[in-house]
Order: C-alpha cells, then structure tokens, then sequence
C-alpha cells in the first residue's frame, strides 16, 4: 500500500478517537441543515446557493479546527520524531495528512449532496449555478486545509495553530474589503489574493480557469511549505 | 556497519558533538556511556537520520544518512528514550502502522513474531495510553525490530522499567548479539558491564574513552582512587588540591574521594595529610569499577573547566 495511504488511514483513524471530529461534524452537518431547512425548504429557493455559502463562511473555522493538530499536536507529543525516523518521506508524510483531512472535508461536502437531491426532486434548479457553487467551495477548502496544514508544522501548539488558520483564513476573506479603499496596483494585488473575489464568480455559476488556479495554487504552496518547513531540522530539539 | 569519523554536531553556537570518531562492526553491542547532556542522544539521531551534522562522515551500512536518509533509516530500528508511540491505537494497530510504514512483507507474521519477541502477547488489543512504563517501553522496542533491521539504536532502552523488566530487556538485548549490530546509551554503569561487549565514553560532547569492558578497567591500573574520610574534610580538600600528583577531588558529604596519578603516591599523600593534621582516620583504595573509570574521565574534565 502506498505511504501516503498508510498516514491518510492512520491520520482518519485518529479523528475517530478525537472530539474534534464529531465536534466539527455536528456544526457542519447541524448549521447545513437548519439553514438549508429556513432558506430552501421554508422559502421554497430551489437551490444551494445560501446553504453553500454557508459552508465556505464556516469553513474559515472548521477548516482550521481540523488541521490545527495535523503537526503540532506530532510536535508536542514527540512522536514526529518517530516518523521522521522511520524509511518515509517527508513529502509522504504531509500528503498523507493533507489527504486524510481532505477526505473529511470532502465528507462534510458530500452530506449537502442529500440536501440537493432533495432540491432536484422537489424543484428546479439551475445546475451550472450549483456546480459552480460545489466546485467553489472544494477549492477554496483545499486552498484552507492547505495553509492550516502549514501552520501547524510551525507549532507545537493546536490552539496556537488554530488561531492563526482562522486569522490567516479570515484575512484572506475580508481582504478585498480594504482592497476596494486602495487605488492603484495595491489595490488590485489585495483584490487579486481575496477569497471573496474569486468565489463570486462561482457562486455565479462562472467558472473561470483564473479562479481555479488561484485556490490550486495556494494548495500546493501550502503543501510545498510544508514539506519545506519539515524538512529543516531548526525546530527539531 | 557504523562508521563515524570527524563527527561535530552545533546547535546554534553550543558545540554538542566534538570530533567524534568510532567504528561499530557486526555482533557488537556497543555502550555509549556518558553523564546526562553528554551527547549521547545527538550522536543517536544522527546515525538514524533525525539530525544533520556540521562537519565529518557517517557512514550506516554503507549509506550517509544525509544523503540516503531512506536507506539509513530502512537499516535501522530505533528506539528513542522515551518511546514515541500514538497512545490513542492499539498495540496492534500501532505495529500494523510501523510494518506498513517499513514495507514489511506478510507483515501480520512479522507482528507475530515481534510480540512474541517482546511479550507483549497478552497486551495487544489494549490501548497503548492505557500500558504501563514498562509495556510501552517493549511495544517501542518491538516497533524497532519491525523488519529485522540489521542495526539496532536504542536510547537509555531500560529507563524506567521494573528490576524484573530490565532483567528481561538486558536478556532480550544480549540474545539478539549475534545476528545485529546494536548501540545502545545509557548512564547505567552495570548495564554496560552486563550486556556490552565495547564501551564508548562519551563526556561535555567529546570521547574520552573506546575500549573493552576490560581495556576501560585495565586504563585505571597504574592509577588510583584512594577514599579519604577524616575529621576536616574543607583543610584535606585544600591540601589535596595542591598535590601535584592528584588528578581530581570529588568532596562528599563524609568522606573525599581522590584519582591520583600512580598508586605509588598514596604513600606520599597520606604523609601530607597526616603532616596537615586533618585527622584521617580511614585511607584505602576500593576495587576498580567501570564506575571508577567513568568518574575518573568525566570529574577530571571538570576540574579543568
């Protein structure tokens, strides 16, 4: 079996045993469904589009509540060194998680897939619109689960590497806010790296290959800094 | 197997590791034997690839570990001092992770045999945060046999464990001499005696001493320790330190213990200390121990700084 494999396995089974993951399973599948219930259901939208916005708003927290231990909890309790000294790569090793809380979030995705088959049966929806609104909200997951990972390899602290994952997360949400006050290059440079920005055009049902390439860009930063970062020895004591 | 010549490991400006060379061949169970902060775990996670170094070679079985990482670290089980293992699995998932890691073939006969190696059989399905000391201590060293690595590192591998468990594990350590390499470090001068067959006495980053059990010993013939109890140890502790024939003074609570350069100056010191009326009134030398040798190096280096 693959290496990366064997950690994404490892990693999902540690989730089993932690809170955390229910934790983050009952706010998602919870909040999606009370929401999907008072936007769809009661006002009678035939779409996902206010329950998939949800979703991208809360991933700014849940995102970081699933990667804030992915490293640094390894860190605290020593056992990276384990890893590290076993014949993997590094490269193996950050996939691997990175692989492990992809599936998660992708399991969280999948559960809103019931709320819109329930859309498809009792409305018509415009399908376009909803598959870019799917295919927003999994890239700019991937783009926070990317840089929460990150944060977590520079810490041996979850409740510091989760804190940074929601500031660094809602930065990258508000920034086109100030982008808008800011004339000139800066202010397209702001606007350029904004999640808001970028998810628009999906939540408009537009799918535009600059958009897909921004959110699969800061993914595999993310991943490479990871790597980067875990690979120099000036943390290891 | 191991070859390490030139090794100098800094951490920042603090020189951990001083030009440090040994060489390490097969069916040797080598002691690296030093106080605590001696380098001892440094030298460890080098030779597996933990840690870079700064300067000199490492050689592990043929492979750098800074250039083969991977084929060091398919060569080596390593257990580090305390043994680092996800407390949530069971034994058994936590060694089905480790041979899958390892790339173990028919892995659930290799668990099998690793836990029938450590006994660890009736703990298996229990939760590894549940185990005692001594039961994680041997699930560490069975994830380090995983494989049958040809090379085996263990960090202090009795620490913590029970007079029985460390019994076992010294037993379990010596019946695996013939077919491995093994270092193991420890601060624990009767396990060195007990189970090695080399000693490498390692002090402040830099060796002092590669030998035998008995070459160690045999350094302290010519030389000497001599106990000195008297009634004013503060006056003795003075006149000793001007003796040009004495190497270092350790002063305890009721008696002086003294290394002397040639047991022939006993004569001449207990002369001093009788002129200096500091009321001796015991003066012998004890039996040579690994113990006294060990003292010897590391006080000595001590009293230079």
């Amino acid at each position: 079996m693959n290496k990366i494999l064997i950690i994404a396995k490892r990693e999902l089974s540690s989730f089993i045993y932690s809170p955390i993951g229910y934790v983050i399973a009952f706010i998602n599948i919870g909040l999606v469904g009370y929401f999907f219930y008072i936007d769809t259901i009661y006002s009678g939208f035939a779409g996902m589009h206010f329950t998939i916005s949800l979703l991208a708003t809360l991933s700014l927290f849940t995102m970081p509540l699933i990667t804030m231990k992915l490293v640094s909890e390894e860190k605290k309790k020593g056992t990276i060194e384990l890893l590290m000294t076993l014949p993997i790569r590094t490269s193996d090793i950050i996939l691997g998680k990175y692989l492990a809380v992809l599936a998660i979030f992708l399991i969280i995705i999948g559960i809103t897939l019931l709320h819109f088959l329930l859309v498809i049966t009792a409305g018509n929806p415009e399908f376009l619109v909803n598959i870019g609104l799917y295919i927003g909200i999994i890239l700019e997951g991937m783009a926070l689960l990317s840089i929460g990972l990150f944060i977590s390899t520079l810490t041996d602290s979850q409740v510091v590497s989760g804190l940074i994952s929601i500031g660094v997360g809602l930065l990258f949400f508000v920034i086109n806010l100030l982008a808008d006050k800011i004339a000139g290059i800066w202010g397209d440079i702001l606007s350029e790296i904004s999640f808001g920005k970028h998810l628009s055009s999906f939540f408009r049902g537009v799918i535009d290959l600059k958009d897909v390439g921004f959110f699969l860009l800061l993914t595999v930063l993310g991943l490479l800094l990871s790597i980067i970062y875990l690979d120099n020895e000036k943390w290891r004591k | 197997m191991i070859k390490i010549e030139s090794l100098t490991k800094y951490y920042n400006d603090f020189k951990a590791l001083d030009n440090i060379s040994f060489e390490v061949g097969q069916g040797d169970i080598v002691g690296l034997l030093g106080p605590n902060g001696a380098g001892k775990t440094t030298t460890m996670r080098i030779m597996t690839g933990y840690l870079s170094y700064d300067t000199g070679t490492v050689n592990i079985g043929g492979y750098d570990p800074q250039e083969k990482p991977i084929e060091v670290k398919k060569l080596v089980g390593y257990l580090p001092e305390n043994p680092l293992l996800y407390e949530e699995m069971t034994v058994k998932e936590f060694l089905s992770f480790i041979a899958q890691v390892k790339e173990v073939k028919s892995y659930p006969d290799e668990i099998e045999r690793v836990i029938e190696i450590t006994k660890i059989k009736d703990r298996v399905n229990q939760i590894i945060g549940t185990l005692s000391k001594g039961y994680k201590q041997r699930v560490g060293l069975a994830s380090a046999l995983i494989g049958n690595p040809p090379i085996l590192i263990l960090d202090e591998p009795t620490s913590g464990l029970d007079p029985n468990q460390v019994i076992e594990i010294r037993e379990l350590i010596r019946s695996m001499k013939e077919s491995k390499t093994i270092i193991l470090s420890t601060h624990i001068l009767p396990e060195v005696e007990e189970v090695c067959n080399k000693v490498i006495l390692i002090d402040k980053g830099k060796i002092r001493a590669i030998d035998s059990i008995e070459g160690i010993k045999n350094m302290s013939k010519g030389a000497a320790t001599v106990i000195i109890k008297c009634e004013e140890n503060k006056k003795a502790t003075e006149v000793l330190s001007k003796m040009k024939y004495i190497e270092g003074i350790e002063n305890r609570e009721d008696e002086i213990e003294a290394f002397i350069k040639e047991e022939s100056y006993k004569k001449e010191i207990l002369e001093e200390l009788v002129k200096a009326r500091v009321g001796v009134f015991e003066f012998y030398s004890p039996k040579v121990s690994l113990e006294d040798v060990f003292h010897r190096l590391t006080i000595k280096e001590g009293d230079n700084e």
